[in-house]
């Protein structure tokens, strides 16, 4: 494994030094792929869904938001208020966000910006539900999951990213 | 209540499992706080999150939940997936005591 395809904080690190100095502990960058891939399929496939029925997700989206509001804390309620005021911009905002974060994390293209799209997207569903980051929940666990790939810059293994580092190393996206 | 539906491949061991419910639900929650426990100190890592995929995976099977979907079974089997994947070497107890006691034995 070179360095090139690791995630590490420390560069280089000596084959004991991981053990001693969990600064320098390196891991194959490829490890997030799977998980990378997962939260694109979720994505995606939720995303074809809707494509094949607009309609449909127009009240699933009025539906979701009336039925959960008296869940959801307090402090959100305005928003989901204002969301069902405006219910057919937000169906398109969402659908549109879900797809780019699904093409994103699939390709592996700015996989860094995707991922924080889906956390922002995710932590939304997260308190529309009035969930708890604590609970068995899909949002909590998408959420950790995306903060994986965007940490790791999963998109620089198998992904689109690869080209793009090398072409703009510095740049935060991929 | 819960109903299962097991796929189909699944409804021998699910028949097996109803046979000895009773220590099945003695076993199921046991099982879960080792995992948590093992987990959150970092003890077995790779061991307890592969008991955790077959523990998830039956779980998939049981409710035919597809593990692309999203759904909270198959969300942390992909996370238990890259933590067993990673062998994550940082913040365990079982080295830090490891080392603890040969420091102790002044070795």
């Amino acid at each position: 494994v070179t360095t090139v395809d690791t995630v590490t904080s420390d560069p280089a690190p000596a084959s004991d030094a991981p053990r001693r100095n969990w600064r320098a502990a390196t891991v194959p960058r490829w490890t997030v792929v799977p998980l990378r891939l997962y939260l694109a399929a979720g994505f995606l496939l939720g995303t074809a869904g809707r494509l094949a029925n607009w309609s449909g997700w127009r009240d699933e989206v009025h539906g979701f938001l009336g039925g959960y509001l008296p869940y959801a804390p307090a402090f959100y309620r305005p928003v989901m208020s204002l969301a069902l005021q405006h219910v057919d911009l937000f169906a398109r905002l969402v659908f549109v966000g879900e797809a780019l974060v699904g093409l994103s994390l699939f390709l592996g293209v700015a996989t860094r910006l995707g991922a924080v799209i889906g956390i922002f997207l995710s932590l939304n569903y997260l308190l529309s539900k009035g969930n708890t980051p604590w609970s068995v929940n899909n949002d909590f666990a998408f959420i950790i999951g995306m903060l994986v790939v965007a940490l790791t810059r999963a998109g620089r293994t198998f992904g689109l990213d690869v080209w793009l580092s090398r072409r703009w190393s510095r740049h935060w996206i991929w | 209540m819960f109903r299962a539906k097991p796929a189909a491949f699944y409804s021998g061991f699910f028949q097996l499992l109803i046979v000895h419910k009773d220590l099945v639900a003695v076993l199921l929650p046991w099982i879960h706080v080792i995992i948590g426990v093992a987990l959150v100190l970092g003890v077995a890592t790779r061991i307890t999150t592969v008991v955790a995929l077959f523990l998830l995976v039956n779980y998939m099977a049981l409710t035919g939940v597809m593990p692309y979907g999203p759904d909270p079974i198959s969300a942390l089997a992909a996370l238990a997936l890259v933590v067993c994947l990673a062998n994550p070497d940082i913040w365990r107890v079982g080295p830090a005591l490891a080392r603890w006691r040969s420091l102790s034995r002044g070795r």
